[in-house]
């Protein structure tokens, strides 16, 4: 079966483990893809510098992290929704908290999904599952 | 009776009448019958020939054929009388005397009838009938029955005769006046009393010189005040007037006085006088210290006494011994002792009662007389009472003796005084009657003319049984009134008499006693029938008196009195009831007093000379005020030519001297107006050319009376030159053309030389023919008024000027320079003055900035140095902020510094003016000239007004730099201010955002890796170590819940309010069933009272609840149910008070204070969780709406949390309110 990548765009490994174990927890068995900051996340996207040799598929669904250092996720963001190449990814913004503005925004950009990441690992474990659930699984990716 | 007497008057007429009487018998039988006296005829045989119907009635004959008999017959059944009683033989009756040529009238003779008894009286005329021959052919006799009337003057007599013997006998003087108060009739007693013999009195009046009369209390008695003139004069009774007389033998007497008017017509006034000098002597004794000792000696004046009847003993009490009048203790007391003490009238009548109260057993009660050794007697009373034994048998009298004799005195006093009065009442020749209450009758006396026959019979009878009903109830009315008021009544009415027809009556009606009345009553028929006669003529003169207004009046000249009409009574306001005035009193009383004189030697010269008598003069009437009359009188002279009378006639002409005075005063008015109003008069002839100039006329000129000459050329000359000829022009047009009235303003040279200003006025008088004759016309100095004007005009034209400038200064562009110069022009132009200097002085940096004009142009000169201080110092004008005035700089007034350098620029007078405000002087203005010269104070006023106005506009410009500046300066700080706060906040908001997720991010990673080491080592994990697991993740939850209520609270302070109408009863309901679904298993009873609408913003107010309902939820955990109540406690200061209560824990209220804090808890977080925000939540959302909240509760029964929050929108907001709500 060949399953399409999901995108992990995480500045924090502790994070990233966390995601990771909880698509695992859901069965995901898609191959995860991370990116450290936005930079490498846009690298990823656009095949360049390290990921120049990564396959053409496009990743199913992008996990965001807001809060990056160097390129941070809104900015990611703006840049995917502009490009008419990759705007059809769906993106879920996932942040430790819920700024209203960052969410205004993140919607303005065309954000598919915006999921505060829980303290509670249960919680996050629903969070990610719910979001990785339907993108990654249920949507058709787009042709 | 009456009608027979005109008949017999005349007996020459009558022999006429019996001539032709014997001529015609059938004439002669017809008028004998028609005649009521007896009239018989006889031949000279003395036979009856004719005799008519009355002579039988006369004779008592039943008919008439019995008297035809000759007088021979009479002797046998007739005795006739002379008046004296003796027997008249027949030769001396009427016909035989007739017979003999006797000629009698008013013989009279008694009659007696031997047959029947009857007895009359007759009075006779007879004379014989002579034949031509002048032979006695027979007689005629007329007799007329005077029976009734003698028998009526002889009752008269007898009454005379007794009123005179009572008149003499009453125990009071007694003294008659006429209503001149002439005394006409007095008793002897009061020529005793009055210490004035016999004749003498009746020659004095009443109230005379002679007699000084003084009151009780010793002053004078004025004359007003004696009894017998006010008796007069008030128609009316004056009784017992004490008073004290010193008569003119110089007695002095003590009288009591009574007077009452006489209802007599011609008499006035009765007095009575009664000697009481004695008493009087006796009432002064007694008033003294006597008075005391009197009365003791009354009480002691009692005694007691016992008697035993048995044995007869008596005992006296030590008193009984004096009031017997025998020595203490002289005898044995006994029964017979005291009779022997007794007055020989009374014993026999005091042992009769006393055996009778013995025998009876009865009370005892007696009073007697004892005569005194010294001649006199006392009266004694003595009470007793019986004592009985056992049987009842009386066996001993005890009793009381006292002395009476003042009681008895007084008694006899009273009798006395009574049968007195009732023979004054029986003296009083009218009709007396006493009526009781009921009206009847209990006594009369009746008048001595009384036609009341039937009077006699009336004693006991009730006077409606016998007068008809309306006289009977007048009668009752009257005699109720007269009760009823206690005083006499009178009254006049009418009755019909029998045979006499309706008479008047007046009635004098008096209380004579609780319930009776005396009435005295008088036949006023024939006095009312001659006053209605009289009445009659009087009015119609009267009638046209009054419509004259004239009165008249007759001075008689004998007694120096006066009669006057009734209409002259009107004329002085008097009353015509009065007598007229003497004429003395009329002098004193009714002429004013300012005319009083006048009229006396004016009437005295007519009187003299015997003139007629004329004046216009004032009276003063009663009431005071003054009239004025006009009098005109002549004289009327005796055949001697003597003055009798003078008669004349008074017109009021009050009226027509007023309009006289009226008249008089307003031309007086009109005279003093004129001086007043300092008016000049001239008076122009225009055919003479001579003018009459008033000497106000000259005065306006400065001219004394004597300095100006009567004609046309003076005023000519003194008219200025350039108002002549208009002068002249106008007055040449208004004599060609008089319309209106000349009127003209001119100049006229006043003596001092100077020009006043005349107004001066006129109109024109004309000849018959229309043609101007003479011009008047008045002068009034308007100098001073143009001159005001003038000043008026000037001032006005200055204000105007003042507001130009003042405009234009506005209008200089606002800086200093512009204003300066804009003024400076201004004063130039205005002032002629050259030049104009301002210098603006700042004292901060010591400089000063001069401003040069002249009428070339200007000159700025910046950055002087201000003027040496000294030379400050010495302008004085400008350190007191006043105008300075210099003529002439080289002299020494003003300012020398000044002076010297303003000579040194040309300047040789100046005027300087501070700009000045009351807090300092800014600068100085400086108006020269380079010459010396008068400056006008107009000039200086004008300079230091502008040097005022520049002063405000200076000010104004200076005052808006500032302002400016100032807001540059504030603007300037407010965007600094915006800048750093906007940095602050960015700064705290990255923060904040940092914190948000940086904070939670290690939280996060905790749990999540306890989770999955959880499940990692799975069931490899000891149960400790699973506790430590869950510890952690416990603890790192709690930490994430800190963080989220901290940021929550920080971002209340920063987001925007959007306040709205809010309901709050559905969002309690939502917020409580979102917490029961938090909390499932808990049973909380929900209690919402009806909320107030409030104004607030939604969201926040929302988190409100949530924190309050929580909370309230959260510490009543322990109850079950919990109870929980969210309501409003009333209004605070137009907010609504709202509450949310709880059953819970509750609190310490000591802590109460700190309930509000950030991570502020009162209960421990293992009992409680939470952070400890959530009130601090609450309480800064309430605070932002303006409301407070706090707190009440105590530890284990509940809390409440109170908060206010508005009920009428914000007042910014509330437009926006109003809209949304219509929109919704």
């Amino acid at each position: 079966m060949n399953l399409r990548r999901i995108l992990l765009v995480e500045d924090s490994d502790r994070d990233a483990e966390l995601t990771v174990e909880a698509l695992a927890e859901y069965q995901l068995l898609n191959r995860i893809e991370r990116a450290r900051d936005g930079a490498e996340a846009l690298d990823y996207l656009y095949r360049q510098g390290a990921f120049a040799q990564r396959p053409e598929e496009n990743p199913a669904v992008i996990l965001l992290d807001l809060k990056m250092p160097k390129v941070d996720g809104m900015e990611v963001l703006r840049r995917v929704k502009a490009d008419p190449q990759l705007k059809a990814i769906p993106v879920v913004m996932m942040t430790s908290s819920r700024e209203e503005r960052d969410l205004a925004r993140s919607y303005d950009l065309g954000v598919n999904a915006y999921v505060v990441k829980p303290v509670e690992f249960k919680e996050f474990i629903d969070a990610i599952r719910q979001v990785g659930a339907f993108w990654a699984l249920v949507n058709e990716p787009p042709p | 009776m009456r009608r027979a007497a005109g008949i017999v008057q005349d007996i020459t007429e009558r022999k006429a009448a019996m001539d032709e009487v014997l001529a015609g018998r059938a004439r002669l039988e017809a008028a004998l019958a028609s005649m009521s006296d007896a009239v018989f005829i006889s031949d000279n045989e003395g036979r009856f020939t004719h005799f008519n119907e009355a002579f039988a009635t006369f004779h008592r004959y039943p008919d008439k054929e019995a008297c035809a008999r000759t007088l021979a017959e009479y002797p046998a059944f007739l005795d006739v009388f002379f008046p004296n009683g003796e027997l008249a033989p027949l030769d001396q009756w009427a016909v035989p005397r007739a017979l003999r040529g006797e000629v009698v009238t008013n013989a009279e003779y008694t009659l007696h009838r031997k047959d029947t008894g009857d007895r009359w009286v007759g009075s006779y005329n007879f004379a014989p009938i002579r034949n031509a021959e002048g032979q006695i052919m027979g007689s005629v006799v007329v007799g007329r029955d005077v029976t009734e009337r003698k028998r009526l003057e002889a009752e008269r007599e007898t009454a005379l005769a007794k009123y005179r013997t009572l008149f003499e006998c009453f125990p009071l003087g007694i003294t008659v006046a006429d209503r001149e108060g002439q005394i006409v009739e007095t008793n002897r007693l009061a020529e005793e009393i009055l210490a004035l013999p016999g004749g003498e009195l009746r020659t004095r009046k009443l109230g005379g010189a002679e007699w000084q009369i003084f009151r009780a209390d010793g002053a004078p008695m004025p004359p007003e005040e004696y009894p017998s003139l006010r008796a007069l004069r008030e128609q009316a009774l004056v009784a017992n007037v004490e008073m004290r007389v010193l008569t003119p033998r110089s007695e002095s007497k003590w009288l009591s006085v009574t007077a009452a008017p006489l209802p007599f017509d011609g008499y006035g006034v009765v007095v009575t006088y009664a000697d009481i000098t004695a008493n009087k002597r006796d009432q002064q004794a007694l008033q003294s210290s006597e008075e005391r000792r009197a009365l003791a000696l009354d009480a002691a004046r009692a005694g007691t006494w016992e008697w035993e009847l048995a044995t007869g003993r008596n005992v006296w009490s030590d008193e009984l011994w004096g009031l017997y009048g025998l020595p203490l203790r002289s005898c044995e007391p006994s029964y017979a002792a005291w009779r022997r003490t007794v007055h020989p009238d009374d014993v026999n009548r005091l042992e009769k009662a006393l055996q009778e109260v013995v025998r009876d057993g009865g009370e005892l009660a007696l009073e007697w007389r004892v005569s005194e050794p010294s001649g006199g007697t006392r009266w004694l009373m003595s009470r007793g009472r019986p004592h009985r034994d056992e049987g009842g048998q009386v066996v001993r009298y005890a009793g009381v003796v006292i002395d009476i004799t003042d009681r008895k005195q007084a008694e006899v006093r009273l009798r006395e005084s009574e049968a007195r009065a009732q023979a004054m009442l029986r003296a009083i020749p009218d009709m007396i009657f006493r009526l009781d209450r009921k009206g009847v009758f209990l006594d009369y006396k009746a008048d001595i003319k009384d036609l009341h026959e039937q009077a006699r019979s009336v004693v006991g009878r009730r006077n409606r049984d016998i007068s008809p009903p309306a006289f009977a109830s007048l009668i009752e009315r009257k005699i109720e009134a007269t009760l009823a008021a206690g005083q006499m009544q009178t009254f006049e009415y009418k009755l019909s008499v029998p045979e006499a027809g309706e008479l008047d009556f007046e009635a004098r009606m008096a209380p004579s006693g609780p319930d009776e009345v005396i009435a005295i009553v008088r036949n006023i028929t024939e006095r009312r029938r001659v006053e209605a006669e009289l009445l009659r003529t009087r009015n119609t003169l009267l009638e046209a008196q009054r419509i004259a207004r004239l009165g008249s009046f007759e001075y008689i000249a004998a007694t120096q009195t006066t009669v006057w009409s009734e209409e002259e009574y009107r004329i002085y306001g008097l009353d015509p009831a009065k007598p007229s005035p003497t004429y003395e009193v009329m002098l004193a009383k009714c002429i004013h007093p300012d005319d009083e004189a006048l009229l006396h030697q004016t009437f005295m010269k007519a009187v003299e000379r015997l003139t007629v008598y004329e004046l216009e003069h004032r009276i003063v009437r009663p009431d005071g005020s003054v009239r004025w009359v006009h009098d005109r009188a002549q004289p009327y002279l005796d055949s001697q030519g003597r003055l009798v009378r003078y008669v004349g006639t008074t017109l009021d002409i009050t009226e027509r001297k007023q309009a006289e005075e009226r008249l008089q005063e307003s031309e007086s008015r009109l005279r003093l107006a004129i001086q007043a109003a300092n008016i000049g008069l001239w008076d122009w002839d225009l055919l003479s050319n001579a003018v009459y100039y008033s000497p106000e006329w000259k005065r306006q000129l400065g001219y004394g009376e004597e300095e100006i000459a009567h004609n046309f050329q003076e005023w000519q000359d003194r008219v200025h030159p350039q108002d002549l000829d208009t002068a002249l022009r106008r007055i040449q047009a208004f004599l060609a053309k008089p319309v209106g009235r000349h009127e003209v303003e001119l100049r006229m040279r006043h003596k001092d030389g100077s020009y006043r200003w005349i107004y001066s006025a006129a109109d024109v008088l004309r000849d018959p023919t229309g043609r101007p004759v003479r011009m008047l016309g008045c002068h009034l100095d308007v100098t001073e008024r143009k001159r005001a004007m003038e000043v008026l005009r000037r001032q006005a034209e200055r204000l105007q000027w003042l507001y130009g400038l003042s405009r234009a200064m506005v209008q200089a562009g606002g800086t200093v320079e512009g204003t300066v110069m804009v003024a400076m022009r201004h004063l130039i132009a205005m002032l002629k003055c050259q030049p104009a200097i301002v210098g603006v002085f700042d004292r901060e940096d010591g400089q000063a900035e001069l401003y040069v004009a002249n009428g070339e142009g200007e000159t700025i000169i910046r950055n002087v140095p201000l003027p040496p201080k000294e030379a400050l110092a010495e302008w004085e004008g400008l350190r007191q902020a006043r105008v300075e005035i210099v003529e002439d700089t080289n002299s020494p007034v003003g300012p020398q510094r000044l002076a010297h350098m303003l000579r040194a620029q040309g300047l040789r007078s100046y005027v300087g003016a501070p700009l000045a405000t009351h807090q300092r002087v800014a600068g100085a203005l400086l108006v020269g000239w380079p010459e010396p010269r008068a400056i006008p104070a107009e000039e200086a006023e004008i300079a230091g007004e502008v040097a005022g106005q520049m002063t405000v506009a200076l000010e104004q410009i200076r005052l808006l730099q500032e302002a400016t500046q100032h807001a540059q300066t504030l603007e300037r700080r407010v965007v600094e201010r915006t800048a750093q706060l906007e940095a602050v906040n960015r700064e705290l908001e990255a923060f904040s955002y940092s914190v948000s997720h940086d904070l939670r991010a290690p939280l996060r990673h905790v749990h999540g890796y306890v989770d999955l080491l959880a499940r990692e080592a799975g069931e490899g994990l000891t149960e400790k170590a699973r506790r430590y697991l869950a510890t952690i993740s416990a603890a790192s939850r709690e930490m994430a819940t800190l963080i989220d209520d901290l940021l929550a609270f920080s971002r209340l302070g920063k987001t925007e309010m959007h306040e709205a109408a809010l309901d709050l009863p559905p969002l309690v309901a939502e917020v409580s069933r979102s917490l029961e679904q938090a909390h499932p298993g808990r049973r909380i009873s929900w209690r919402v009272s009806p909320l107030p609408r409030v104004y607030g913003d939604p969201a926040l107010l929302r988190q409100v609840l949530i924190n309050l309902l929580g909370n309230a939820v959260k510490y009543s955990g322990p109850r079950d149910p919990a109870e929980i109540e969210v309501g409003c406690a009333g209004m605070e200061a137009e907010r609504a008070v709202l509450f949310v209560r709880d059953n819970g824990v509750g609190f310490d209220p000591a802590y109460a204070h700190k309930l509000f804090r950030v991570f502020q808890r009162l209960h421990r977080a293992d009992e409680f969780e939470g952070t400890g925000i959530g009130l601090a939540i609450v309480q800064r959302v309430v605070a932002r709406h303006g409301g407070r909240t706090w707190a009440e509760g105590a530890l284990g029964s509940g809390a409440t949390f109170y908060f206010t929050l508005a009920t009428t929108p914000p007042a910014s907001a509330a437009g926006a309110v109003a809209e949304q709500e219509t929109s919704i």
